[in-house]
């Protein structure tokens, strides 16, 4: 997968459960019912964390943990940068923690969902390897034994 | 499969010849065997020359537009850029992991999955490299998968 395409699938898919979120929580009464400008204004979270992720990921990290710090950064760092200044996210600390919360649970959810994937891709590789290995020794083991028999 | 080796002092360099009806994939890995045996790369350490057989190559990685060629323990310098090694290594055990990085697959031990889409890829020898999302299917089909 490119990597337009992959940052562009975390964004729609963080848009379409963050979008199905808040319409759940504002029918629940807990949030007030999305107007058009504060729609655009979760695209643009969604939009801005895929596009700062894509950024992240060429930090030479090999550790999962610290991966998964770093993004949670990234989903914090432009929470705050569109949703404070635009007056999306009110300046009350249990707001702000509830709003990053609910999209921290949505990026480490999409990020899972890529994780199983890629898993699953590295044990199909990893199965192959070990596969050539086995013929590769046998075919060796066969050559070692024709030399011995002449 | 015949073995028909053909020894006489009348002959000067090695040739080999495969017989077959169609190549197979034992026979491809066998084909990418034989050119990986027969071919060596000039590497430069400590201000002398060395020959080193691809076969014993694990990576060839580009730092600061210099080229560099790794074997189980020792680095060496190489004057070949890396896009000529990725074309001169067509059809070898060898694939491009990243855009600084040509991996011999041989020397694959395992591979991992990062959380950032990457994998990490294990050496036999332990070391650890990083094979760029973009770069996953070619290796998958390298390894016939």
């Amino acid at each position: 997968m490119s990597a337009f395409r992959h940052y562009f699938t975390i964004h729609c898919y963080s848009f379409a459960i963050l979008f199905l979120l808040y319409s759940l929580f504002a029918l629940g009464g807990l949030f007030p019912e999305l107007a058009m400008k504060e729609g655009m204004l979760l695209y643009a979270m969604t939009a801005g964390i895929a596009l700062l992720m894509a950024a992240t990921d060429r930090l030479p990290l090999r550790s999962n943990g610290l991966i998964a710090a770093v993004r949670l950064l990234d989903v914090a760092a432009v929470v705050f940068a569109i949703g404070l200044p635009s007056g999306f996210i009110p300046l009350e600390a249990d707001i702000i923690l509830y709003v990053l919360g609910l999209m921290a649970v949505i990026f480490v959810s999409i990020t899972g969902l890529f994780m199983i994937k890629d898993s699953a891709e590295a044990t199909a590789i990893n199965e192959r390897l070990t596969k050539r290995k086995r013929m590769m020794n046998s075919e060796k083991d066969k050559e070692d034994e024709h030399e011995a028999n002449h | 499969m015949k073995l028909i080796i053909d020894q006489s002092p009348e002959y000067g360099e090695l040739e080999i010849t495969i017989k077959c009806g169609m190549i197979d994939e034992r026979l491809e890995r066998l084909i990418a065997q034989i050119r990986m045996m027969s071919s060596a790369i000039t590497g430069r350490k400590d201000g002398r020359s060395y020959l080193i057989r691809l076969e014993d190559a694990y990576y060839f990685e580009s730092i600061d537009n210099k080229t560099f060629i790794y074997t189980e323990s020792d680095v060496y310098a190489c004057s070949q850029k890396l896009y000529e090694l990725e074309q001169q290594l067509a059809g070898s055990h060898f694939v491009r992991i990243s855009k600084s990085c040509i991996l011999n697959i041989e020397k694959l031990a395992s591979v991992r999955a990062l959380l950032n889409g990457k994998f990490e890829a294990q050496l036999s020898n332990g070391e650890k490299l990083i094979i760029n999302r973009h770069y996953v299917q070619a290796l998958k089909e390298k390894i016939d998968l």
